[in-house]
């Protein structure tokens, strides 16, 4: 985003106003406004309409944000934007309703919407209530110019093609794509619009980028399993390095982990007793509860007894993993028996 | 049985037929932004949908009273727009007492509260002459409308986004504008008006 790196170092007038009207264009780069816009502007006398209140309305916002709402809550500040743009809106219904008038029929119910318009609260959090009066004001002008622009280019073309009068007054004999009322032909409209203003950029500003980003944020969850594997391998990594850079530095720190290499554990450690078959005591495995859990009914059960049997001896060492090699002898035996013989066994080390 | 039926037709006529995103373009500019979000689809349809119910159902309870039915548009403009802002003040002030949200919550909040589609909502009502139950039914289908239009608009934007062909000055805003015409364009064609004539 341009508008807010720069915006951090203090705009200066010309570059407030340029990005308002040209490369921060609210609604074809900001993609803000666009209810009025895609439905309401399907005539030129509409199009002035709607742009004369959302200028007036945003002004006035911009204003009373920059001058009397900077110490307000956020939530009390957006309100009173909408409040602000009732207070613009409504009088203008009022009199066009008085008058009888058939612009009112036209822009219908999207009038009283420019008080919700999005573009007003936008520009007042994003500009107005951290900048001073005038510089909101310029702003606000900026934006405003920028919106009518693409409002009433909108509005004349959607009138000539869609109705082929222009003003009211009739150019063509029958309208040419009487499609482009439709709120369809005011979004093709704006995308048309879009791409002008790229071109534009691209030839009379060329040291402007004329990319307007537009991208998905990545945020399913195959992503983020990827985004917490890469974090936990660079936590991983980092520690390595950290004990790296720590041997490095106090070789005699360090020697001692390098002499006494600690097996990963894969089975959780069980309550170990003081047999010669214990290699390993340094290493405290975390142990996992539930299957802890699980085991303590097993053993309860003596259902898969000489497979926790031997896991107690081994503790640290997977229960598969034990099977698998050649010297246990357990398996091979009544289990019963086996446990038996292991608790005298103990018993008699004890005494 | 009855009410769930009405209450029903209306949800589906405001989804299908007069699907206020993208034939009254109503909140297109959040739908278009927010689809950028997948994240957030959820929790700002929710919002959408709670501040369209509340609004509308309160909205219709004033309409009863017969000093206000008389008043004009721009006197009902006025006090609808007021009622929207008191549910929302309200519903901010009741969430930062129970909860303490972060300002980014407050902020979303609002983006989803005084927006174009929920404002709509109680005008459309009051325009079609609607009851409760129609009220209720139009507030609800904009909720789900709104979430249908986030997640097209979404999946039309990671196409946009995998496409090498789009020829440069249409990448970026211009695509979507034009993706976001065609589904319009489909979902005219739901409401049976014709192009050509």
């Amino acid at each position: 985003m341009p508008e807010q790196t720069k915006q951090r170092k203090e705009l200066s007038p010309r570059e407030i106003f340029l990005n308002g009207v040209i490369l921060t264009n609210p609604l074809l780069v900001q993609v803000v406004g666009l209810c009025v816009a895609v439905t309401a502007s399907s005539t030129l006398k509409a199009a002035l309409l709607l742009s004369a209140v959302l200028s007036a309305s945003l002004l006035l916002c911009e204003a009373a944000a920059s001058a009397l709402l900077k110490s307000a809550v956020q939530f009390i500040r957006v309100a009173t934007y909408m409040a602000i743009g009732l207070s613009v809106a409504c009088p203008v219904i009022f009199f066009l309703s008085g008058r009888g008038s058939p612009l009112l029929v036209n822009t219908g119910i999207y009038l009283p919407l420019l008080a919700a318009n999005s573009l007003v609260a936008l520009r007042c959090e994003k500009f107005a209530i951290k900048a001073d009066v005038p510089r909101s004001l310029l702003d606000a002008l900026a934006n405003a110019l920028g919106a009518s622009i693409v409002l009433i280019s909108s509005g004349l073309a959607r009138e000539l093609l869609g109705a082929g009068t222009l003003y009211g007054r009739e150019i063509f004999g029958e309208a040419p794509l009487p499609a482009m009322q439709m709120p369809f032909g005011g979004f093709l409209v704006l995308g048309f619009s879009a791409v002008t203003l790229k071109l534009f950029i691209s030839i009379f500003m060329p040291d402007h980028s004329a990319e307007m980003p537009f991208r998905i944020k990545k945020t399913n969850r195959s992503q983020m399993k990827k985004d917490k594997d890469n974090d936990r391998d660079q936590e991983l990594r980092g520690k390595g390095q950290e004990a790296d850079n720590l041997s490095a530095r106090e070789p005699a720190a360090a020697k001692p982990v390098q002499e006494r290499p600690v097996p990963v554990p894969s089975t959780p450690e069980q309550p170990k007793p003081a047999l010669p078959v214990q290699k390993e005591p340094v290493h405290e495995p975390v142990p996992k509860k539930p299957k802890k859990k699980k085991e303590i009914s097993d053993a309860q059960s003596g259902k898969n007894r000489p497979k926790q049997f031997v896991s107690e001896f081994y503790g640290t060492m997977s229960e598969d993993d034990l099977f698998e090699m050649p010297d246990i002898t357990f398996e091979q035996k009544d289990p019963d028996e086996a446990f038996a013989q292991l608790l005298a066994e103990l018993t008699e080390k004890n005494d | 049985m009855t009410w769930f039926f009405d209450m029903l037709q209306a949800a589906l006529y405001t989804i299908f037929i007069q699907n206020l995103v993208f034939n009254g373009g109503y909140g297109a500019s959040e739908a278009i932004r927010m689809s950028q979000k997948p994240k957030r689809f959820l929790p700002f349809s929710l919002m959408i949908t709670y501040f369209s119910v509340a609004t509308a159902v309160i909205c219709r309870v004033l309409d009863e009273r017969r000093a206000i039915r008389e008043l004009d548009d721009a006197a009902h403009a006025a006090i609808f727009g007021g009622v929207l802002i008191a549910v929302f003040l309200a519903t901010a002030a009741l969430l930062k007492l129970i909860i303490k949200p972060n300002k980014k919550f407050i902020s979303t909040l609002g983006i989803s509260a005084l927006n174009t589609l929920v404002f709509a909502v109680p005008l459309i009502n009051r325009n079609a002459g609607y009851g409760y139950i129609e009220s209720v039914g139009t507030a609800l289908g904009s909720g789900v409308a709104f979430i249908l239009a986030l997640l097209l608009i979404s999946a039309g934007l990671r196409r946009l986004e995998e496409n090498k062909d789009i020829p440069p000055l249409f990448r970026g805003t211009p695509a979507m504008f034009l993706y976001t015409a065609m589904l319009s364009l489909a979902f005219t064609g739901f409401s049976g008006s014709s192009l050509f004539s």
